[in-house]
């Protein structure tokens, strides 16, 4: 899967989990950039996340993510 | 030794002007130097404690950094970490082993144990530290003198607020660590001053206002509720002036500390105003406890989210004393996080419909919240299930004996209504004195701020003598 291909899931993901009609996400998107983003939807965004793509997440890497981009590189290197 | 005596302040002059004029790679040595002699005007004994858990806390994480496989890290984190978390219950809940024992028909004669002073504090910075090398938040400090002041600096010690090594250590390479800065200087004793207000003027004499609601509350219960409205302010301006004071006195030494409170009377629900009180002691439970949790149990769905709460709760509860009512405080707290939560995505959705009541639906919060808050807290505040639930009673029961309420003196109810009412809006809507993070926009509070602030420098000249223990001092 390319990364373009990961970050069109993850606006389907984000979209879904956090309840807003339209989200646009970058490699720089932070957390504060993003409406309901908090520690818990965060939780579940890891969940959905996990689901969609079937891979699995550390505590350590869950919580490592300084924006989308890293968060796309990890699910990027996972898959391949 | 206590914060608000005289001799803690006046000794606090050369303190400071030893530092700023000492060679830096001096300074950290110091403070520490200070902070152990601080230590021992408590306890010369624990000082022995605290120095043996700082060599744990300095080696552990330099151990897991070192560790040449992910099991041998993880076995020094668990090791380490268990340690500290055994000598934390060994402390402070040992006297529940002889009411175990008690119970099952024995009788054991256990010597008794002096909780160590700040204990809670400053194993959990321990913690906090030994955990963040392990996720790699952080490289190991080399130099020891750094991990021994984080854990004892003097102004954190008693009553925190909490601290995060990267946070401290940053700190402490600054170039401005510990040099003399006029406006730095200006913002401390702004600090130390609204501390030692909120403590000396607000607190202590809203607990003469307490006690005699109390009495009254038994025959009247406006009194009753009264006695509680007015507990909480003092928890809260007892605890806020603590924290004021550690902050102005780290600042003094070039250290800012994390803030404890947020404007928490103003919240809207229940999980803002636990994000705003004691927030340095719940972001670590978050941090540490809350969100690994959730992540082991994340497949449960909502039951493991509703889990985590509880435990997260509980052990708020149980953080501040063994006794049943810090459990029922705790299980009061997870209860009305769990509705609350719960009932997020709805409240949303009807206040985006209907945004016209959004208004109605922020005071209605905020009334509702507090008084959540007041409920939950009776159980925090009486010694056991049944006084509380007495309390409870003495509000419900609509007695309205008005003979009770003269009973209450002129001296008594002036000084405590004025500090409850001033108290509640620094609670209210009080921000700080100047911007700590992004969740503090800015104070708006400048005429509340100067009046205040002039009235309160000269009641605490008036006052400073009756200072009382603090009551976050215990925990």
């Amino acid at each position: 899967m390319k990364q373009i291909e990961i970050y069109e899931n993850l606006n389907i993901i984000f979209k879904d989990i956090l309840d807003i009609n339209e989200i646009n996400l970058t490699n720089e998107t932070t957390a504060e950039d993003v409406e309901n983003w908090d520690s818990l939807s965060h939780i579940n965004l890891i969940v959905a996340i996990e689901k969609n793509f079937n891979i699995s997440f550390t505590t350590r890497e869950a919580k490592s993510f300084n924006n989308v981009g890293e968060m796309v590189e990890l699910i990027f290197t996972k898959l391949n | 030794m206590l914060y608000t005596e005289g001799i803690f302040l006046w000794l606090l002059i050369p303190v400071a002007i030893i530092l700023y004029g000492m060679p830096s790679n001096l300074k950290v040595l110091w403070l520490l130097i200070v902070s152990y002699l601080f230590y021992a005007t408590w306890s010369t004994g624990y000082l022995v404690l605290l120095l043996a858990i700082s060599i744990v806390t300095y080696i552990a994480p330099l151990l897991i950094f070192r560790a040449s496989s992910e099991t041998y890290k993880k076995i020094f984190l668990s090791l380490s970490v268990f340690l500290l978390l055994l000598i934390l219950c060994v402390f402070k809940y040992f006297n529940l082993l002889e009411i175990l024992v008690e119970n099952i028909g024995f009788k054991i004669e256990l010597p008794e144990i002096l909780v160590p002073i700040g204990i809670s504090y400053f194993l959990f910075k321990a913690i906090s530290y030994i955990v963040d090398v392990y996720w790699e938040t952080i490289e190991p400090e080399i130099n020891p003198f750094r991990v021994f002041l984080f854990l004892s600096f003097f102004p954190q010690i008693l009553s925190g607020p909490i601290q995060r090594a990267p946070d401290f250590f940053s700190q402490l390479r600054s170039i401005n660590f510990g040099i003399l800065i006029w406006p730095q200087i200006e913002i401390a004793l702004g600090y130390l001053l609204l501390g030692m207000f909120e403590k000396l003027v607000l607190a202590d004499h809203i607990d003469p206002l307490v006690q005699e609601l109390d009495k009254g509350g038994i025959d009247n219960s406006l009194m009753a509720l009264f006695a509680n409205y007015a507990y909480a302010v003092q928890l809260f301006t007892d605890f806020a002036g603590l924290t004021h004071i550690a902050i102005g006195l780290g600042l003094l030494f070039g250290i800012t500390a994390p803030p404890n409170f947020a404007r928490p009377f103003g919240a809207t629900n229940m999980q803002i105003f636990w994000m705003r009180w004691h927030m340095s002691l719940t972001s670590w439970l978050k941090e540490y406890l809350f969100m690994p949790l959730m992540m082991k149990l994340r497949g449960l769905g909502m039951i493991g989210l509703w889990f985590c709460i509880l435990v997260n709760m509980l052990l708020i509860g149980v953080w501040h004393g063994s006794s049943l009512t810090f459990v029922m405080f705790g299980l009061i707290n997870a209860v009305l996080l769990i509705i609350t939560i719960a009932t997020t995505k709805i409240r949303n959705k009807f206040f985006k419909k209907f945004n016209k009541l959004n208004a109605i639906g922020n005071s209605i919060g905020v009334i509702l919240t507090f008084n959540l808050v007041v409920f939950a807290l009776t159980f925090f505040r009486k010694s056991s299930i049944s006084e509380a639930l007495d309390s409870i009673n003495a509000v419900l029961l609509f007695n309205i004996n008005n003979n009770a309420w003269k009973a209450l003196t002129y001296d008594v109810w002036v000084p405590g209504l004025m500090a409850s009412l001033i108290g509640f809006e620094l609670g209210a809507g009080f921000l700080g004195l100047y911007k700590f993070g992004p969740w503090i926009t800015n104070s708006s509070r400048s005429f509340s701020f100067i009046l205040t602030y002039s009235i309160g420098a000269i009641l605490v000249i008036l006052l400073a003598s009756n200072g009382t223990q603090f009551i976050y001092a215990r925990f």
